[in-house]
């Protein structure tokens, strides 16, 4: 009882070009971000890619847990890259200011 | 034409996708554009959490006054304890994507009231 039982989002990891990327599938949510915030956590690469081709959906509880990824990240003199986010997820992107804070590839 | 959708949910994190679901057939339905349904999707996931969605327990309700050309979102639920910053945020994202909003707490409830009008074609 309680928890829907189709899974809204997933994530792959991808490192085939020697660059990690972080494939996200999906709705991020406050449903779903704790997942990607796992995910995020198990990367220690200086520079990190999140593909964002294929997430549909992201809300400010999403949002947060990029912004914890971007500190990290850039404590280590790391980089986070966001690929490919689709209109209205680049639109909270810029609500939020996380825009200015990462480099994000169209 | 007049119409009211009325929703309830569980506040648990899981069933907020629904909120968006709805929503987002409303607008299909009443001609809002593809960035408009967007919008309201976004808007409406904000308006749950601000309303208490992702606790562990309890309920929200979600109240779609549908008219012509307007769409008027109310969501009530229990106050929970969020971090400031997370609240701000929503309420950043609210006022980007709805035309206005009003967020009112009494009594240990919350509600919030957003509007969003169909543009001109």
């Amino acid at each position: 009882m309680g928890e829907l039982p189709t899974p809204v989002a997933d994530f792959a990891l991808d490192t085939s070009d020697g660059t990690t990327v972080l494939v996200v599938t999906g709705e991020i949510d406050i449903s779903t971000a704790p997942r990607l915030r796992e995910h995020l956590q198990q990367l220690d690469a200086p520079e990190v890619v999140i593909d964002l081709t294929a997430m549909t959906f992201i809300d400010s509880t999403g949002l947060g847990v990029l912004v914890g990824a971007v500190k990290r990240v850039r404590e280590n003199g790391g980089n986070l890259i966001l690929r490919r986010p689709s209109r209205s997820t680049r639109k909270v992107l810029d609500i939020s200011g996380l825009a200015s804070m990462v480099t994000i590839e169209d | 034409m007049r119409e009211e959708v009325r929703l309830a949910l569980p506040a648990t994190a899981a069933h907020v996708r629904l909120a968006r679901l709805t929503v987002a057939s409303i607008a299909a339905g009443l001609g809002f554009s593809l960035d408009a349904i967007e919008d309201l999707r976004i808007a409406v996931d904000e308006l749950c959490y601000l309303v208490g969605a992702g606790g562990r327990d309890g309920s929200i309700t979600l109240r779609f006054d549908i008219d012509d050309d307007v769409l008027v979102i109310t969501g009530e639920g229990a106050a929970r304890a969020q971090p400031m910053d997370a609240r701000r945020l929503s309420e950043q994202i609210l006022a980007a994507t709805v035309d206005s909003y009003e967020l009112a707490g009494t009594e240990g409830r919350v509600v919030c009231r957003v509007v969003r009008r169909r543009e001109a074609t």
